[in-house]
């Protein structure tokens, strides 16, 4: 072997063994810093404090944005973010320059977003024209960051919102469109914005076409001006147009979408190099004057004109750059489901859930069914039942029989009245300045709540407002004096402002019960319902009064029991229209929440002979800034979609709205049930901070009906619900806002409940279990099962801990294994060269 | 090459090959994101509360399926007019219906079934004070209550079904789809089907002269016209609506815990839509498979409305999605890719829940071909397409639909006679002339009295503690496997546990071995 080896070799393998020694640094402290993640994920008992809050992480929010801004936007102590128009060097000539110098506009969140509603808001605009939005008001956008350090029009989502709202903006304020060539005088009408006339025709169109961010599912990316091969009126979460009010400020909810929701968007998805997408939420204000300088008044209709998107347009916008969570599914389709069922409160909580647990390759398959369904579905003996139920109450003593059903507290929410209600006020009454932003309060009463619920007010029924029995009911709940007195704001309200009544699922579920006790608790509420009139003459519907809901212990639904059938002329044929097409059930309440949000009531009264055959349909959903919507919907719902909620009056006579603490406190006035150590609602709260509809849902398992793998699978569910599964935030496996962890108490019960399971599975005492133990019950049993019992349930939850659940300890240790094989290959392939050369010196 | 350099040689392939597959199983963890786009249908409220619980429980792995349940006509309108990617609806395209012919979308399609599931009479009836949960009707008796002529619930002729049960005299008030309903289609199909005239005169009589099947009823007075599944099962379920009946599908009937008609078929049982009698049913369908056929893979009811298997519900059917196979105006390749794994999921996982649900796992044969039209979708990853791994819970080794097979028998009182089952149906728990077992709102079969061999609990237990059916890849032979989710679960932990002591052995190694070998090759060279 010869010694002397030519130089360049050596500078070679020098250059080779360094990279290769830095790399096993590198891989070193990657392994360290992921073990430390991974312990992270598994510690136990360490549960959030109750209310969830943003944490501001300390580095700042993006690369700083290099549009010539003066001054770089930074993330606040709370989470959002204030740019002022003036941030950026605008030109002072411009017509509008005045009606914007002012504008400060903020966004609640920037950072570490995922699928959820963000609050825009601003001060310091112009007042909007009134009715229509024909001047002075914001469009807002989300695009996708191409790292160029600003937003582009061609990667907004924009452009695809229709219906009613057309009527309220100019020509092209809603659209890409880009009108006619030399309209906006410095936007460019060649390239990609122009697009050749079809055959036959000569006349050349403009309009900012849309590119797709690139990934997995359009690598080179694809740009078009088909915009709905991406998005539609239906998938689109622009804003076309929202209201400054007379002292200069505004407000809109706006729902920040992930690649999941937009794929074309790509946000938060991993690229090519490994970062996360980040994204740009774009306002761009609108003024008085049209790119091309022209006033409002002078245009068609008298409503401004022109896209957003057009370059003069475009340039007064203020951008906000957002950062997401990696939108990572680590679960590939195609694996078997193990069956659950659960109530529609806990469903988001269990969506997430459900998501990490199959990225730890235990994948669940979730029916949403009632409480009462539920609850005979795991005791029965249909084949394929699911085992594992999430309900409020526990089953009967009869339902039971002689199953072994264990509960395990999973999550605690509430049941909330939520609505999305634009001030809509009478021409100078002292709130007109508030016109079209959004109501944030509202307090209802129990009778109020039996009148929503009961179609007594004449608006509900179909031709309420000819129904003697209606006569002397006020014709909604913001004409009735009892409303009126609890929420004053209102009278301000233009006559023509009306709910399209309160939304309710149709179905069967333990808290739509929970709501009715509430309500026949209180003595008015009770006597209104059993036909007594309120202080000002309203009666209950008489179809409602014959239901004696005063007196029924088992209703668990939302009646519609008016049948009253009504048509404007002798054009529409008997009977018209009836109480399913003016107020019809939502399907849950998660499309309750939905509807309230788009403001899309579902109510379908208008007679269209175009059809064939001729058919009632819907009018189109409330226009912007000026809806008026009620739904009973989940808090958790409500929270994600940014739906304020009513507060209630309590037994205690106070007004409270559903949030950690007044769930907490009605929780810790539960009572016992059926089931010893199972508490369920009650509607006689004493505590003054007690919220009415709070809830406590548990995990309800036939331990015996299971097989010993479906056990382990349910010990492993209940394992990560019982810690991780209480963290409030919108990551996987995360609780959604809405919901209140579990206090130390119900943990306990829940890792009892495990230690219940585990028990079982290590010593069946399941007649089914001993008669199959022999094939179910050996080589997939894992090694390090432990033997506990009813007596020690922490023994299980630390096993859960420390490596049977942990958080993902397979990164940390594929570091460690290449850091060590970075120092490794060196000395195997030098170490007899080296230590040669070490004696020889 | 000397010995030492051999084995240290050797000892670097190891190495190479260890980092290899690290990297490689590393690699398999980290998913892609952007696997699916959003994707959207409007169809079938028959079949709504099925694709609404595969829509949230494919959410799990990133997908975002959009559904409007509008009824199966505006579903077949909207995918002519391509404002959805899919529709879903109970028939086909091309028949006539008063008097207009439905034409083919002029974009290519095919259909794929989705769910099977029985055509429910969910009705709403006391009798002094006490709901009535275990009513029977006669196929003739329901027509002539759906067409005007018997109007009384003491009609004699329901009487005659109902020996167990004393009738209120009450007016019948019949609740049917106002909107254009796959779900009437069926309906009026049936009583076209097997009480034409009846059908007939009542068509003419109300001026839609031989409306034969129809999406629209043609009303009279008397009935009540509502929208959607919801609006006609909501109807019957408010409590002051008594004496209403309703057509729709079982699932309804169970969300509002109310009752459905057991329904007389040709064996003179009395039967209820539950999964397995309506797998019975559809054994007699016969299925068009002719694949030239604008009505491929469609359905030809007759054999089911004349089953004489005792446990056959005479209404099953099953509906189909309408899914596009060329890309066309909005439907894009990756809307394709996700419509295809949307359908490969809903056939085969997703049909675990339909029993559940108070649906019926479509059997094998349906699937089968329902998976190759699924490769006929532009943009579908056929390699993910597999029978073989298609855990449907009908599957057997032999072929047959292992749902009907361990169908039980009915009970004896529920064979026409004097005698009548008291165990509540559907959505409704209690029994109605008191005495028996509770709680059998699934199968409804176990009543007090005791069946043959082979029903209730009987083949229930037998099945206890089986998983799901799972097929050899290779072979092709399917098997009941013992607890599937165990073999997942600890499939998963096995692997990380493999990890986990790969790693400490080869990190032992990677101490111990350069030193040993570095003195061992200096001792040989010294």
């Amino acid at each position: 072997m010869s010694e002397r080896r030519p130089p360049k070799r050596t500078r070679f393998l020098a250059v080779l063994l360094l990279t290769d020694l830095g790399l096993g640094v590198f891989f070193g402290g990657m392994a360290v810093t992921s073990a430390y993640a991974a312990e992270g994920d598994v510690t136990v008992g360490v549960l959030p404090t109750d209310t969830p809050t943003v944490e501001p992480t300390t580095e700042p929010a993006a690369e700083p944005v290099s549009r010539q801004a003066s001054r770089t936007p930074r993330v606040n102590s709370d989470g959002s973010m204030t740019i002022d128009w003036l941030d950026t060097v605008r030109d002072n000539a411009a017509p509008n320059y005045s009606l914007f110098e002012n504008l400060q506009v903020s966004v609640s969140q920037v950072q570490d977003l995922s699928y959820q509603a963000v609050k825009v808001t601003w001060n310091g605009g112009v007042e909007t024209s009134a009715q229509q939005l024909a001047s002075n008001f914001m469009q807002i956008m989300q695009c996708w960051d191409d790292g160029s350090g600003s937003a582009d029009p061609a990667r907004c989502q924009f452009g695809a919102a229709t219906g009613a709202n057309v009527s309220l903006l100019g020509s092209n304020a809603m659209t890409r469109s880009l009108g006619f060539e030399g309209e906006d005088p410095i936007q460019d009408y060649t390239g990609k914005f122009a697009i050749r006339p079809p055959l036959g025709e000569y006349e050349y169109t403009y309009s900012v076409p849309f590119e797709t961010a690139p990934n997995t599912l359009y690598p080179d990316g694809q740009t078009t001006h088909d915009v709905e091969r991406f998005f539609d009126a239906t998938s689109t979460n622009e804003i076309s147009g929202a209201r400054t009010t007379s002292n200069g400020t505004g407000e809109a909810t706006f729902e920040i979408q992930t690649v999941v929701e937009a794929p074309h968007l790509g946000c938060g998805s991993p690229q090519a190099d490994g970062e996360i997408r980040d994204c740009w939420l774009v306002v761009v204000p609108r003024g008085e004057f049209t790119a091309s300088g022209e006033n409002f008044l002078d245009g068609v209709n008298g409503r401004l004109s022109g896209s957003p998107l057009s370059q003069s347009n475009w340039d007064n916008r203020f951008e906000f750059p957002l950062s997401f969570r990696s939108v990572e599914s680590n679960c590939p389709i195609g694996a078997d489901e193990l069956r659950t069922t659960g109530n529609q409160l806990v469903t988001p909580a269990f969506s997430s859930w459900q998501s990490a647990m199959c990225a730890k390759k235990s994948v669940f398959g979730f029916s949403m069914i009632g409480d009462a369904e539920s609850r005979r579905n795991i005791v029965s003996d249909t084949d394929g039942a699911a085992r594992l139920a999430f309900v409020d109450n526990p089953l009967s003593s009869i339902e039971v029989g002689d199953s072994t059903v264990v509960y395990a507290p999973a999550v605690k929410s509430a049941l909330t009245i939520a609505f999305n209600i634009n001030y809509f006020i009478k021409g100078g009454y002292p709130l007109e300045s508030k016109d079209g932003q959004q109501v944030t309060e509202m307090t209802l009463n129990p009778r109020l709540v039996a009148k929503l619920l009961t179609q007594s007010y004449k608006a509900d029924v179909a031709g309420g407002e000819r129904l003697s029995y209606l006569a002397t009911n006020a014709l909604n709940l913001r004409h009735d004096p009892e409303f009126l007195e609890l929420n004053p704001e209102f009278d301000q309200f233009v006559n023509g402002a009306e709910p399209a009544g309160l939304m309710v699922p149709i179905g069967n579920e333990d808290v739509f019960a929970q709501l009715w006790d509430y309500v026949k608790a209180d003595a008015d509420a009770k006597a209104f319902l059993d036909g007594i009139a309120d202080d000002w003459g309203m009666v209950v519907n008489r179809n409602y009064q014959t239901l004696d809901i005063d007196n029924d212990e088992t209703i668990n639904s939302f009646p519609k029991a008016d049948t009253a059938t009504f048509r404007e002329s002798d054009t529409v044929p008997e009977p018209g229209f009836g109480t399913f097409e003016l107020r019809p059930y939502v399907h849950d309440l998660h499309d309750g929440g939905v509807r309230a949000f788009r403001g899309e009531p579902g109510t379908k009264t208008f007679w269209d002979t175009g059809r064939s055959p001729a058919a009632f349909v819907s009018s189109g959903s409330q226009l912007l800034g000026r809806r008026f919507m009620l739904t009973v919907t989940d808090l958790a719902t409500a929270e994600r979609l940014g739906l304020s909620t009513a507060k209630l009056i309590n037994p205690s006579g106070e007004a409270v709205q559903a949030n950690s603490a007044s769930i907490d406190s009605a929780v810790s006035e539960f009572v016992e049930s059926n089931v010893v150590g199972v508490k369920v609602s009650t509607a006689t709260l004493a505590k003054e901070e007690s919220y009415p509809l709070a809830t406590l849902t548990y995990a309800a398992v036939d331990v015996c009906r299971s097989s010993i793998g479906e056990l382990k699978s349910f010990k492993g569910l209940l394992s990560h619900i019982a810690n991780d599964g209480q963290t409030i935030g919108n990551g996987e496996g995360e609780i959604p806002v809405g919901y209140v962890p579990l206090d130390d108490a119900q943990v306990a019960q829940t890792k009892s409940a495990i230690g219940k399971i585990s028990a079982e599975v290590s010593n069946p005492v399941c007649p089914e279990h001993l008669a199959s133990e022999s094939t179910d019950f050996d080589t997939t049993v894992s090694p390090t099962l432990p033997t506990d019992n009813l007596g020690t349930p922490v023994t299980e939850a630390s096993a859960a801990a420390t490596g049977k659940f942990p958080g993902d300890p397979s990164s940390a240790l594929r570091y460690s294994m290449l850091s060590a094989l970075c120092f490794g290959i060196p000395m195997i392939a030098g170490g007899r060269t080296l230590i040669r050369k070490a004696k020889s010196l | 090459m000397n010995a030492r350099q051999k084995f240290v040689s050797s000892v670097r392939a190891l190495l190479a090959f260890l980092l290899t597959a690290i990297i490689v199983t590393g690699g398999s963890t980290a998913a892609v994101a952007a696997d699916y786009v959003p994707i959207s249908g409007a169809g079938s409220s028959w079949s709504a509360n099925a694709l609404d619980q595969w829509r949230r429980n494919v959410k799990q792995y990133g997908m975002s399926v959009n559904y409007a349940s509008t009824g199966s006509v505006d579903g077949r309108n909207q995918f002519k007019g391509g404002t959805v990617d899919f529709g879903v609806s109970e028939t086909p395209y091309g028949l006539k219906d008063n008097g207009v012919v439905d034409e083919l979308p002029t974009r290519p399609f095919v259909y794929i079934p989705i769910v099977a599931g029985g055509t429910a009479f969910m009705y709403n009836l006391t009798s002094g004070g006490n709901r009535i949960t275990n009513l029977r009707l006669s196929g003739d008796v329901v027509t002539k209550m759906f067409t005007g002529v018997i109007t009384k619930w003491n009609d004699a002729a329901i009487a005659a079904d109902n020996p167990g049960i004393t009738l209120p005299d009450r007016a019948v008030v019949p609740v049917v789809r106002s909107d254009g309903s796959g779900s009437t289609a069926q309906f009026t199909l049936w009583m076209a089907t097997k009480y034409t005239s009846l059908w007939n005169n009542y068509c003419n009589a109300v001026g839609r002269n031989e409306c034969g099947q129809t999406s629209f009823y043609p009303t009279k007075s008397g009935m009540v016209a509502q929208p959607g599944s919801q609006g006609v099962s909501g109807y019957v379920a408010q409590k002051a609506n008594e004496g209403t009946i309703t057509y729709v599908e079982y699932s309804y009937a169970l969300k509002t815990n109310f009752p459905v008609a057991k329904i007389l078929n040709d064996a003179n049982y009395y039967v209820e839509p539950t999964a397995s009698n309506v797998a019975v049913g559809l054994l007699g369908a016969k299925i068009n498979q002719n694949k030239n056929s604008s009505m491929y893979l469609t359905q030809e009811l007759g054999g089911v409305y004349n089953s004489k298997d005792a446990r056959a519900y005479p209404l099953s059917s099953y509906s189909y999605i309408i899914v596009p196979t060329t890309e066309q105006a909005s439907f894009t390749a990756a809307k394709g890719g996700t419509l295809a794994a949307f359908s490969n999921y809903f056939l085969c996982e997703g049909q675990q829940q339909a029993e559940v649900l108070g649906y019926s796992p479509l059997p094998v044969n349906l699937v089968k071909v329902g998976l190759e039209q699924v490769s006929k979708i532009p943009g579908a990853d056929t390699s993910k397409i597999n029978i073989a791994k298609c855990n449907n819970p009908t599957f057997s080794a032999s072929g047959e639909n292992t749902l009907a097979k361990n169908a039980p028998m009915p009970d004896a009182c529920d064979k026409k006679g004097v005698e009548q089952c008291t165990a509540g149906t559907g959505g409704a728990t209690g029994t109605t002339s008191g005495g028996t077992t509770t709680g059998t709102t699934i199968t409804g079969t176990t009543g007090g009295t005791t069946g043959t061999g082979t029903t209730g609990g009987g083949v229930m237990g037998g099945t206890m503690g089986t998983g799901p059916t799972t097929c050899d890849v290779d072979t092709g032979v399917c098997s009941n496997v013992k607890a599937i989710p165990v073999a997942t679960t600890s499939n998963g932990w096995a692997a990380t546990n493999w990890i986990i002591l790969s790693v400490i052995i080869v990190l032992v190694l990677i101490v111990v071995v350069p030193p040993v070998v570095v003195t061992y090759a200096a001792r040989k060279v010294r």
